[in-house]
């Protein structure tokens, strides 16, 4: 049956391999894990080893988040949601925690994966970077909830929900202790000190001399030089690159219901002084020059029945609300009679264009029915490409953690895990069990 | 035992066994009075100054008088709440260290001349000799407070005196599941009073 599903897969694919179909796995006989997401807030590595935080010295002892807060995953998301302390600007409405189950499995040759959990919100998150003619121009419509735009109600709250799982080998220093919490820093997008632009750019590791960006991600605090681990006390490029050579970084991968799920893929990326995407290309990229805001593609008529969706066909699962370069697109005409409140989405997937190790993850399936979306997911234990993929073996027990964005939001605004062991066929926190 | 003179080189044994006769032979000279009187004080003076010899080793101050605790743990203790806080509660070496019931105090003590021996032979008397000891001295000491259901903890610490409701949440939680498991004070808080050595949490033997 498995290999029949491939097949039909493979033919779906436009030949790309695709050698594994995690929803073939009877996933009845698989054990289930329960594991309680919780909202964290601002709390943030150096609020973590701060004065605000009572356990400080045992985090910097190297003690593990749970030997002071098992199962006080509820008490703390319920408490930080509320606002107040680490939640300087909470979001009305939103749970402090979600309930996810997981289970595992492998073959000899993929790791598998299997989530569920529901969603705050009544329909799939399934709508992202959205592009909105106003009858002369083109412009963003609609943000995460965060944004000001939609705080102020001025525009929809309009941003994909994301599954993402973390995974390392032994090689950072304390995730398996301290999980994300090594990752997330003052300084980042949405925190209370966020950098963006000038010092970014001037900053020789992310600048215009080094990554080009303009704004601060997730990076890990051995990726710096002070107790702080600061955003901009970085080690040197020689440094940095040393580390991710003997593999300590950290595997991200994220399933991303606008961006990827139409196209069967989750992204693949890493974070190390930065969170960076695999090399080379992602199953999704823009489908808008952002200087003319011109849009590249459109709904291809002949397949959608329109060239453009509308305000009120958000939510209507029966319209797709991405654009497939090789499956509903054609390019974008100027001329096409473009009204008032037409809109298109901003982002292009494409499975046929995604490449090398950015596309390593190419089967996972996820659905979302009354309220309750189920991902399934293959991971092959060795990609080949061990400088930004943690390699797996069978016996073999690794660290993952997990994250889920719900209900429009992006960057902290999500609920998280504290990190389990993973053992491939041999006991852990979650066993992946052995295929026969 | 029978002793008997055998010349002039023998005198020293023959006055060891004169005095230990006359150890054993009655008194003649002095009265019972005198004798229980005399004894009575000769031993509150002997009793008393083996103790106050002992109470000497049991203060923090000969504790740090050699370099290696006042260097290592005593300086690792100045940076913790058990040495300054908002209370003024201070835990000295021995509050932690030696057990106050006499005869586990007495034990402990005697125990204690192995670290005499490792003085004299300078097993930590580097810092980086420190270091390589750190994990198997640590070890030592969370073993032997294991052992005793952390009893020095509990000179100062109870749960039975604990308001768990006023405690933080992970606190409270915590210590409820410590006693519903039967856990003891040490397996969770190693490390409040020193620097937690490299590799604490592996299993001993790695």
């Amino acid at each position: 049956m498995r290999y029949l599903l491939v097949g039909i897969a493979l033919a779906a694919s436009g030949g790309q391999a695709l050698a594994a179909e995690p929803a073939s796995v009877d996933w009845g006989k698989i054990p289930q894990k329960p594991v309680t997401l919780f909202y964290p807030g601002e709390s943030t590595y150096d609020w973590i080893i701060g004065k605000g935080h009572r356990g400080a010295r045992s985090v910097l002892q190297g003690k593990s988040c749970v030997s002071c807060h098992e199962a006080d995953e509820k008490d703390i998301g319920e408490k930080v949601v509320k606002g107040g302390g680490v939640e300087p600007t909470p979001i009305a409405g939103k749970n402090g925690v979600i309930d996810l189950t997981v289970q595992a499995a492998h073959d000899a040759e993929y790791l598998y994966f299997r989530f569920q959990w529901k969603s705050n919100l009544n329909r799939e998150g399934r709508m992202h970077d959205y592009m909105r003619f106003d009858g002369k121009t083109w412009k963003w419509y609609g943000h995460d909830r965060n944004d000001k735009v939609v705080r102020s109600g001025a525009q929809p709250p309009l941003y994909e929900d994301r599954f993402s799982i973390m995974l390392d080998d032994g090689k950072v220093p304390m995730f398996a202790k301290q999980g994300c919490w090594l990752t997330c820093h003052n300084g980042m997008r949405d925190t209370r000190n966020q950098v963006v632009g000038d010092p970014v750019k001037k900053h020789p590791i992310f600048g215009e001399t080094g990554l080009k960006e303009s704004d601060i991600r997730k990076y890990l605090a051995s990726s710096r030089t002070d107790a702080a681990a600061s955003w901009d006390k970085t080690k040197s490029r020689a440094e940095i690159d040393k580390i991710r050579k003997e593999g300590g970084f950290l595997d991200l991968m994220q399933w991303r219901v606008a961006r990827s799920a139409a196209i069967r893929m989750a992204d693949d990326g890493y974070v190390l002084e930065y969170r960076r995407f695999d090399p080379g290309k992602n199953p999704f990229s823009w489908n808008v020059d952002r200087k003319t805001m011109t849009p590249l593609y459109m709904f291809d008529a002949a397949k959608v029945g329109r060239k453009a969706l509308k305000a009120e066909d958000i939510g209507n699962a029966a319209l797709p609300a991405a654009i497939i370069r090789e499956g509903n697109a054609v390019a974008y005409d100027a001329n096409a009679g473009w009204q008032e409140g037409d809109i298109l989405p901003g982002r292009l997937l494409s499975r046929v264009d995604a490449k090398g190790s950015a596309a390593d993850n190419n089967a996972v399936d996820g659905t979302w029915k009354d309220s309750t979306y189920t991902l399934v997911w293959a991971r092959k234990l060795d990609t080949g490409h061990p400088d930004d993929d943690k390699i797996m073996k069978v016996g073999g027990t690794y660290t993952v953690a997990f994250a889920v964005h719900d209900d429009n939001v992006t960057t902290r605004f999500h609920h998280v895990s504290f990190p389990f062991s993973l053992g491939i066929g041999v006991d852990a926190d979650i066993k992946a069990t052995t295929l026969k | 035992m029978t002793m008997q003179r055998t010349g002039d080189q023998a005198a020293p044994a023959g006055r060891v066994a004169r005095a230990w006769s006359a150890l054993w032979r009655p008194s003649v000279g002095f009265s019972l009075g005198t004798l229980l009187f005399v004894g009575f004080f000769a031993g509150i003076l002997f009793w008393g100054g083996f103790n106050w010899a002992m109470e000497i080793t049991n203060t923090e101050t000969f504790c740090i008088s050699c370099h290696e605790m006042r260097n290592n743990a005593y300086a690792e203790l100045k940076e913790t709440v058990h040495f300054t806080n908002r209370t003024g509660v201070r835990a000295t070496c021995p509050d932690c260290h030696v057990p106050r019931p006499w005869h586990y105090k007495v034990v402990r003590k005697i125990q204690a001349t192995n670290e005499l021996y490792h003085k004299v032979i300078g097993t930590i008397d580097a810092p980086e000799k420190y270091e390589s000891q750190r994990l198997a001295l640590a070890r030592s000491v969370w073993a032997s407070m294991k052992a005793t259901d952390s009893r020095e903890c509990r000179n100062c610490h109870t749960m039975e005196s604990m308001d768990r409701d006023k405690q933080v949440r992970p606190a409270k939680r915590m210590h409820q599941t410590a006693l519903e498991k039967g856990k003891t004070c040490i397996e969770c808080h190693q490390g409040v009073a020193h620097k937690l050595p490299k590799g604490w949490d592996e299993p001993a033997g790695k």
